[in-house]
């Protein structure tokens, strides 16, 4: 409990201007914790999109926590598209083990009941829940964020041939989705 | 209509609803649910967002969260604290006295273990790991190569005593040198900004690097920059657990050293040492005496 009181000042004979004190304020998070704060609920948007309501917030920390491993997120250009395209590429991998995980869960146990929250159109929700994650994470880019073809396949790391083959396959699925609807 | 749109149709206005919708519903970020999250000081150290994420979404990450702010300051022989996990601000007292009373507890009738002259006692890195603090007491951790220096070489039984907070000064530092023997890297924190770097480490067995937490006790330039060591050896408070003496010369201590065979780099080669490239060898050599050095 001592740890927390303010032990500098109880000391007297603390020596602020030490030559290598200025290094306080780098060594910490603001520039993660201020991209965070501005940009976390874009992340659960998109997370949600991408592994639906139960999962995104593990998705989230999971990414987040890989990101604050390195220095590459605070050094990259642009903060955000860093951490969308991160976020795909985690929800890719999150999708693999926990299809496997869900499936053991759904064997032994015989109800599952996840509070989702309702939609006003589930028609499209459940179409839209229905595609590949890089299907759902190019629509996603494309129809929200508004980016361009070049713009998703740099943040997602794919060709923009990519780009173009999932958008057209994803737009193909809703629509028919929406037409048997 | 911007041209630069990837899509313009039907679905456009069915998504985006969608989309809006999915992002009202949606619980706050992980972290944000908290009015005012600001980075929390532990001590000396600052965990910010990456300890609330924890905190908040996973039990194991709690749990490594929590062990990141107990060892910060535990007497705990493992080096558990992770240099690339948080940002690291150690604590340290640099003494201000000429000798130094290491004492078992923290009151004044407390017998010495030992009193060091801080200028001549041979492996004192001049600077200590402070690991508690009482009102007129600072705890540090004794560098393992004061042991056997100690006058009649009697060695203490602890590896933690207490000093008087007036015979030091205190001050703070985020400089650090994280060495992982696994991987065979070195990661360095230099005034804020870091750098890994490859390096060679022990061939392992007899001569196994120990693995703890150290600091720099001395700095020696080679007098001949182009010999086996390169520009010079940066002396750690490690003792080769093993070997007494290398090539007749002084006790065996762990140096990170620069080379002039890079080819031998990122192998395991050495008898113990840690080997670098001559460059990054002297980006670390800014380094103050005293700097922390964890080997995992």
């Amino acid at each position: 409990v001592h740890r927390e009181r303010p032990i500098l000042e109880l000391l007297g004979n603390v020596s602020s201007d030490w030559e290598r004190c200025g290094n306080y304020g780098v060594v910490g998070w603001e520039t993660e914790e201020a991209a965070y704060r501005a940009y976390g609920s874009d992340l659960m948007r998109f997370a949600c999109v991408l592994v639906g309501f139960s999962d995104a917030e593990d998705l989230v920390s999971t990414t987040m926590n890989s990101l604050l491993q390195s220095d590459r997120w605070r050094t990259s250009d642009d903060m955000r598209t860093y951490a969308m395209g991160a976020l795909a590429r985690q929800a890719s991998m999150h999708h693999r083990s926990f299809a496997r995980r869900r499936l053991r869960e759904t064997r032994s146990v015989s109800a599952i009941s996840v509070a989702e929250p309702t939609l006003s159109d589930p028609a499209i929700w459940n179409a839209v829940k229905a595609l590949p994650v890089r299907q759902r994470a190019v629509i996603f880019l494309a129809y929200w964020e508004d980016q361009s073809i070049a713009a998703i396949a740099t943040t997602l790391g794919i060709s923009s041939g990519s780009v173009k083959r999932h958008l057209t396959r994803a737009r193909q699925s809703l629509r028919e989705a929406l037409d048997d609807y | 209509m911007t041209t630069n749109r990837a899509v313009d149709d039907d679905l456009t206005l069915t998504l985006r609803r969608l989309f809006a919708e999915v992002g009202d519903q949606a619980s706050p970020a992980p972290g944000q649910a908290l009015p005012g999250v600001r980075p929390i000081r532990f001590g000396f150290a600052r965990i910010g967002i990456a300890r609330f994420v924890a905190m908040l979404l996973s039990v194991s990450t709690l749990f490594i969260g929590v062990r990141v702010t107990e060892t910060l300051f535990a007497p705990n022989e493992q080096p558990t604290l992770r240099l690339v996990d948080i940002g690291l601000l150690t604590q340290m007292a640099r003494p201000v006295a000429p000798t130094l009373a290491f004492l078992q507890e923290a009151s004044e009738q407390a017998k010495p273990l030992a009193v060091v002259n801080v200028a001549r006692t041979f492996g004192f890195p001049k600077t200590l790991l402070v690991i508690d603090m009482r009102a007129d007491f600072v705890q540090v951790e004794l560098p393992e190569t004061l042991s056997p220096v100690f006058e009649g070489g009697k060695l203490p039984a602890t590896k933690h005593a207490w000093v008087r907070a007036n015979d030091v000064r205190l001050f703070q530092t985020g400089d650090a040198i994280e060495i992982n023997t696994a991987k065979r890297t070195l990661t360095a924190s230099i005034s804020g900004k870091r750098f890994t770097t490859s390096i060679a480490v022990s061939i392992g067995g007899f001569v196994e690097s120990p693995k703890g937490r150290f600091q720099i006790f001395e700095q020696r330039l080679a007098k001949n920059p182009d010999g086996v060591f390169g520009p010079g050896e940066l002396r750690l408070t490690a003792r080769s657990p093993m070997l007494e003496t290398y090539m007749g010369d002084d006790p065996y201590f762990i140096a990170i050293q620069g080379t002039n065979t890079p080819s031998l780099i990122g192998q395991a080669v050495t008898h113990g040492n840690f080997r670098l490239s001559n460059t990054a060898w002297l980006k670390l050599a800014k380094l103050p005496i005293g700097t922390l050095v964890i080997i995992r």
